[in-house]
């Protein structure tokens, strides 16, 4: 994931909370939205934590 | 007239023997005279001068001067030992002499005595001459307005190659605790005696030289380990402190001495007492510039991670709100949910009729059912 990528996941993410939020939303779109959700917090979280590991490196 | 019977002609050797009964009887004791010694030779213990005066346009006055050895020793002792440096050419003096004058050899002075304080106080007079002279011209400040590098490290060092200064600084600054690298090139000169004045302004020729030829060169360093107030009075001249003011790269001075400052030290761009501390300085800046970029880098991390540690929140945020939003997170808790047709949560009992298909949603499943009745 790089910078442009992490900017579209929260963009996604946003579009997803607000769908799940619809009350209009049947319950098995929801359930694919949550998955989908899942596994775009799971690449943001890594991707910060691999930019947290670069910083170290740069400085020390 | 026939002169080998001229009877009124002297002999030379008469002639010489009135000269120094004339002489003798003008000047039958011991005489006080300023001068400055233009020369002097000691051989055999004995001390040769040749003793000047000059005026504005030169020379005005010379004579031949000897100090015989039982007088020069100790009165060589007396001065080295009050003024902390030997008597040299070059400086002025106030001398005891006899006037003599020897058939075979003509007049000489003979020298009995010495004043130290004098010659000290002619190197003080000739200090403060200068400074007035310099402050006249407008010259005392001239260094300080240069535009300088904030961390000279191409350095032009004027200096003796076997000076103990210039030794002490190359090693303190190559042996520096953080490693950092000076590049140091050195412009020999002599840097005291009376020829030091002239042959610093030489090398400075040579530096301005190599600076307009395109060497990159950030400062010049005036080198010397410390001496006697005498041995020092070369950087008092005023040549030699004209050209230092006139400089067009900044001069830094590490002279070494303890009194007042020297004429050289007031016109240069910075001055310090010794080599050593010139080189701590330099390093210092630094060591100091070094921590600072230093601090840079911590601050930037500091505000990377802070801002990594926003993102990650807003990424925390941005789930739960999502997870919250999930209907099915009552099922958990005992609930059950009831969709329509269209698989939408019904809210309400209102848009339900008879026969409708509706799915009931329980933690562990689904049922499906069909609406019998509407009491609503």
């Amino acid at each position: 994931m790089n910078t442009k990528e992490y900017t579209a996941a929260l963009a996604e993410l946003e579009k997803i909370a607000k769908r799940v939020e619809d009350p209009a939303t049947g319950i098995d779109d929801i359930e694919a939205l949550i998955r989908r959700s899942d596994e775009l917090v799971a690449a943001c979280r890594e991707y910060l934590r691999s930019a947290r590991d670069r910083t170290t490196n740069l400085t020390e | 007239m026939d002169a080998s019977v001229d009877n009124s002609a002297l002999d030379l050797l008469e002639l010489q023997q009135m000269i120094a009964g004339g002489l003798s009887d003008l000047f039958p004791g011991k005489l006080r005279v300023r001068a400055e010694i233009a020369s002097m030779q000691v051989r055999g213990g004995h001390c040769y001068m040749e003793l000047s005066q000059s005026g504005p346009d030169g020379l005005v006055a010379k004579v031949r001067a000897v100090s015989w050895r039982s007088w020069y020793q100790p009165l060589a002792a007396y001065f080295l030992q009050t003024t902390g440096s030997p008597l040299a050419a070059g400086m002025s003096v106030l001398l005891e002499v006899q006037v003599s004058y020897s058939e075979l050899y003509g007049l000489s002075l003979l020298v009995y005595g010495i004043e130290p304080l004098y010659t000290m106080g002619e190197a003080e007079r000739r200090r403060l001459e200068t400074i007035s002279r310099l402050e006249a011209e407008g010259l005392l400040e001239r260094q300080k307005e240069l535009a300088v590098s904030p961390l000279p490290y191409r350095l032009a060092v004027i200096s003796s190659p076997d000076a103990a200064g210039y030794g002490d600084f190359t090693r303190h600054l190559a042996e520096n605790e953080y490693g950092f690298v000076f590049d140091t090139e050195l412009y020999e000169a002599l840097m005291q005696g009376e020829s030091a004045p002239a042959s610093i302004i030489a090398a400075l020729h040579r530096v301005a030289a190599a600076s307009e030829a395109g060497e990159e060169i950030d400062a010049v360093l005036l080198l010397r380990g410390g001496g006697s107030t005498l041995d020092l009075a070369c950087f008092d001249d005023y040549e030699l402190c004209r050209a230092i003011a006139l400089f067009p790269l900044p001069v830094y001075t590490a002279i070494g001495h303890d009194r007042d400052r020297h004429v050289a030290d007031m016109v240069a761009y910075e001055a310090v007492k010794t080599p050593t501390a010139l080189a701590d300085g330099m390093i210092d800046a630094f060591a100091a510039e070094d921590e600072r970029i230093g601090s840079y880098a911590t601050r930037l991390r500091l505000a990377f991670v802070s801002r990594l540690g926003e993102m990650s929140s807003a990424l925390d945020r941005l789930e739960q709100r999502i997870h919250a939003a999930d209907p099915r997170a009552l099922l958990s808790r005992g609930y059950s949910l009831v969709a329509g047709p269209s698989g939408a949560i019904l809210k309400s009992a209102s848009a339900v009729r008879p026969g409708d298909r509706l799915r009931i949603l329980f933690a562990d499943g689904t049922v499906l059912a069909s609406v019998e009745d509407n009491n609503s």
